[in-house]
């Protein structure tokens, strides 16, 4: 269980940055790694690595936001998690986090393949074919994916941009 | 490449996921054509926006409340704990289980020979077949052939 602990301890943060960015909630982001973390302990004796490990865990979160997509609409961004830079005025900052508060809006409304290959894409620097092991395609359907996303989203933040 | 071509493959070449020569006819048209460029602009714009999202900071202790989790769970590892089915709170299983074995054993030894080619009931052996053996006399080890009883004798034989 110790190793079990240290591994949760290396992987937890980019998991987490992964789920909450899909899911838009600390606490359903929370359930969903720690979720991901039993399923992939559970799966143990079967794991055969074909990929980094970080690939199959995203796999295993994706699948798992999928599953509380499904059971309630995304949820709203957690005001705890704004960008908050000290550096700047209020006004400015106030200003930062409507910002934010829209594009994450539009992020929310993809569909979610598309919104997953972007969250991996962007927040996790994944190639184009890790996001394809990850969301179980092609590079070139990984492309598509992103492609679609930013119309979409340069259609809703057209104002923004 | 024209227009269409080119901006089908803004967002690759940004990513750096063109190949080589496709990458250098794209960096060839943005030269030359404005619009593709202003495209191009917009959609690093967007992409800084998306990257401004924030994330989210690992709560303190919760590696440690995963492993609580886990050690709190019956499959810790695809394997059932022995000591887990022994617990006051399994009796359900344990009844569950013996009463699942116990149907199992009195249906194979009532099927008798009724399962494998070739297997001939107890009841069509006539007296006259019997006689010409030299059985031995042990109930346990008449089993017909291709009967469930003598593949259980054999499993038994082999665990011994």
């Amino acid at each position: 269980m110790d190793a079990f602990e240290e591994l949760v301890r290396r992987h937890q943060q980019r998991s987490l940055h992964v789920a909450f960015r899909f899911l838009g909630d600390r606490t359903r982001a929370e359930d969903v790694v720690q979720d991901a973390f039993l399923k992939i302990l559970a799966a143990a004796p079967r794991y055969r690595p074909t990929a980094r490990f970080s690939t199959y865990l995203f796999s295993v979160v994706w699948h798992l936001c999928v599953d509380q997509h499904r059971r309630k609409r995304p949820g709203r961004l957690d005001p705890e998690a704004q960008v908050s830079d000290p550096g700047k005025g209020p006004d400015v900052r106030l200003e930062d986090a409507e910002r934010a508060e829209q594009v994450r809006a539009a992020v929310d409304k993809l569909p979610p393949r598309q919104r997953m290959a972007l969250v991996l894409k962007h927040f996790e620097a994944m190639s184009y074919e890790e996001i394809g092991h990850a969301l179980d395609c092609s590079p070139r359907a990984v492309d598509a994916l992103l492609v679609r996303a930013k119309r979409k989203l340069k259609e809703d933040l057209a104002d923004l941009l | 490449m024209d227009c269409r071509e080119v901006q089908e493959r803004l967002n690759a070449y940004l990513d750096g996921e063109l190949p080589t020569e496709a990458r250098a006819l794209v960096r060839e048209h943005l030269t030359a054509c404005q619009r593709c460029a202003a495209e191009l602009g917009e959609l690093k714009q967007l992409n800084c926006g998306i990257d401004s999202l924030a994330g989210m900071a690992a709560p303190t202790g919760f590696a440690q409340r995963v492993r609580e989790a886990a050690e709190r769970s019956p499959i810790r590892s695809g394997v059932w704990s022995f000591s887990e089915f022994l617990a006051p709170g399994r009796a359900p299983v344990r009844v569950a289980a013996v009463v699942m074995a116990a149907v199992g054993l009195a249906l194979g030894m009532a099927m008798g020979g009724a399962i494998g080619p070739g297997a001939v009931s107890v009841e069509e052996t006539t007296t006259a077949e019997l006689e010409g053996f030299d059985l031995y006399v042990d109930p346990l080890s008449a089993a017909p052939s291709g009967s469930v009883t003598e593949v259980y004798l054999a499993f038994a034989a082999e665990t011994e």
